[in-house]
């Protein structure tokens, strides 16, 4: 609820600066004129909405099975997790955005660059996180496993994961704008169709308030995948609600 | 039975525990009392098979420790309770690794430690004296022939140790495990020990073994034997210094 009032508050704010400071709505549009826009033209701007929330939920998807998958394996001994860490550290810090016109060039034009898009700029901070999560186990609980003889895998799904899952749901709360930035830096650098595709388009023809409305939307897309994510964590994990 | 013989441990150069001789009894509870650093940690951790020795070897029952066995549980000085699972599934973890069904003997458990009303409670919902009875209950769902208690109550207030010191006696004496359990505190010991074993500081080393005669149950309050709990508090606190 107080969510929802402070985005009203702002929306206010935004409405409010342009006409107090008299804004050319060709540079910043009011949201009455974003609103206008949407209003005329309803169905475009859902459906390039929609292309775009379904390459970021497939690479997202990806990403996090892909992510989680590849940091079990990596954590599974304790010699290849220091060995890769850096290594992981490293290709994180790579701008993945710097690779757009290469996967352009790799994979051409439609929806398989912008997804693979997505998985790489995601998947890194799920696999971190994951790791992180998982060589976190407190030292009395790995003493516990060992006077009980657990097994690895016994271990692993008893303790370690379980321990790791308010971890994990960090690194994907991490990701998930970074999936939706993701989608766009693939539509902007080859536009098709989706709302960076859009957001191009209407900067050639000098439409603000349909960049603007193609800005919210994404914004918006942002907020409920986030709060997807959030809505899944309280119930896989409902004991890291309490303090 | 538990004999220790000739047992010493380093960790690099550095000795921690030198020579240690000492048989613990079917049923006894035993103290290992002494000041931080002197190695009473080590040799628990040892006769739980966690360490080999350096020197010497320990034997349960006859038979060689090389490493944990079932019938050996351990209560740490932390509760080390999994915050995700529920009291009773918490102390239903080692059936559970072990392949045993035990549900009866958990709810028996949490009977006995008054802890039954809070079965489906989460760890953080209880104080840190009844995490600590979650972790008890947890050890003895083992059976364990030996107990090993690492200064259970060293985290908790002075009053839930007190209690919680009076219900580990009665709690042994309804079981008749044998209990070693390593304090630094002189209180605990004597309230709680059929014999002290009194370690020398680093490295450890036998100093003296002092059997506390004072008739069962024995309490922390007013009783008849005050005088004899006086005397062997101050040899203890002697032997300490």
């Amino acid at each position: 609820m107080k969510g929802v009032l402070g985005a009203a508050i702002a929306i206010g704010l935004w409405w409010a600066a342009t006409i107090v400071f008299d804004i050319d709505p060709f540079y910043v549009p009011s949201p009455g004129d974003v609103v206008k826009t949407f209003g005329n033209t309803p169905g475009f701007l859902l459906g390039e909405t929609w292309v775009t929330a379904g390459r970021v939920l497939i690479g997202f998807g990806i990403a996090v099975a892909g992510g989680l998958a590849v940091a079990v394996a990596l954590a599974a001994s304790r010699t290849v997790e220091q060995m890769t860490m850096p290594v992981l550290a490293a290709v994180n810090a790579v701008p993945k955005v710097a690779l757009a016109p290469l996967l352009l060039v790799w994979m051409g034009f439609g929806n398989t660059p912008k997804i693979v898009m997505v998985v790489l700029v995601s998947f890194f901070p799920i696999v971190v996180a994951t790791m992180a999560g998982l060589s976190s186990t407190p030292a009395e609980l790995q003493r516990l496993a060992r006077v009980l003889k657990s097994s690895w895998w016994q271990t692993f799904v008893k303790v370690r994961l379980p321990w790791a899952l308010p971890q994990i749901f960090v690194g994907l709360k991490v990701a998930t704008p970074l999936a939706i930035i993701g989608a766009v830096i693939g539509e902007v650098v080859s536009p098709d169709r989706g709302l960076g595709s859009v957001i191009t388009g209407s900067g050639a023809s000098a439409d603000t308030p349909m960049a603007f409305a193609a800005l919210v939307l994404l914004a918006l897309a942002g907020v409920i995948l986030f709060y997807l994510v959030a809505a899944v964590e309280r119930l896989v994990i409902p004991w890291s609600a309490a303090p | 039975m538990i004999t220790i013989s000739g047992v010493g441990r380093s960790f690099k150069e550095l000795e921690a525990l030198a020579d240690i001789t000492l048989t613990v009894e079917h049923g006894e509870f035993l103290t290992l009392i002494g000041r931080s650093g002197c190695g009473k940690s080590t040799l628990l951790s040892m006769i739980a098979g966690l360490l080999a020795p350096t020197r010497g070897t320990i034997t349960i029952d006859g038979t060689p420790v090389t490493e944990p066995r079932r019938d050996v549980a351990m209560v740490f000085q932390q509760p080390a309770l999994l915050p995700w699972r529920s009291v009773e599934a918490n102390v239903l973890l080692p059936a559970e690794i072990f392949g045993w069904n035990a549900e009866k003997d958990a709810a028996q458990l949490l009977e006995m430690t008054g802890l039954a009303e809070f079965r489906t409670r989460r760890p953080h919902e209880l104080s840190g004296g009844m995490q600590q009875r979650v972790a008890l209950c947890r050890a003895l769902i083992q059976k364990p022939k030996v107990l090993l208690m690492d200064e259970p109550f060293s985290a908790l207030d002075a009053l839930t140790r007190e209690e919680l010191a009076v219900e580990l006696q009665r709690i042994h004496l309804e079981l008749g495990t044998t209990i070693v359990f390593v304090t630094h505190s002189i209180q605990e010991a004597v309230l709680l020990a059929d014999r002290v074993a009194v370690l020398s500081e680093r490295p450890g080393r036998l100093r003296e073994i002092v059997p506390i005669d004072i008739p069962r149950p024995r309490s922390f309050g007013y009783n008849a034997h005050l005088e004899q709990v006086a005397t062997t508090s101050a040899r203890l606190h002697e032997l300490l210094h």
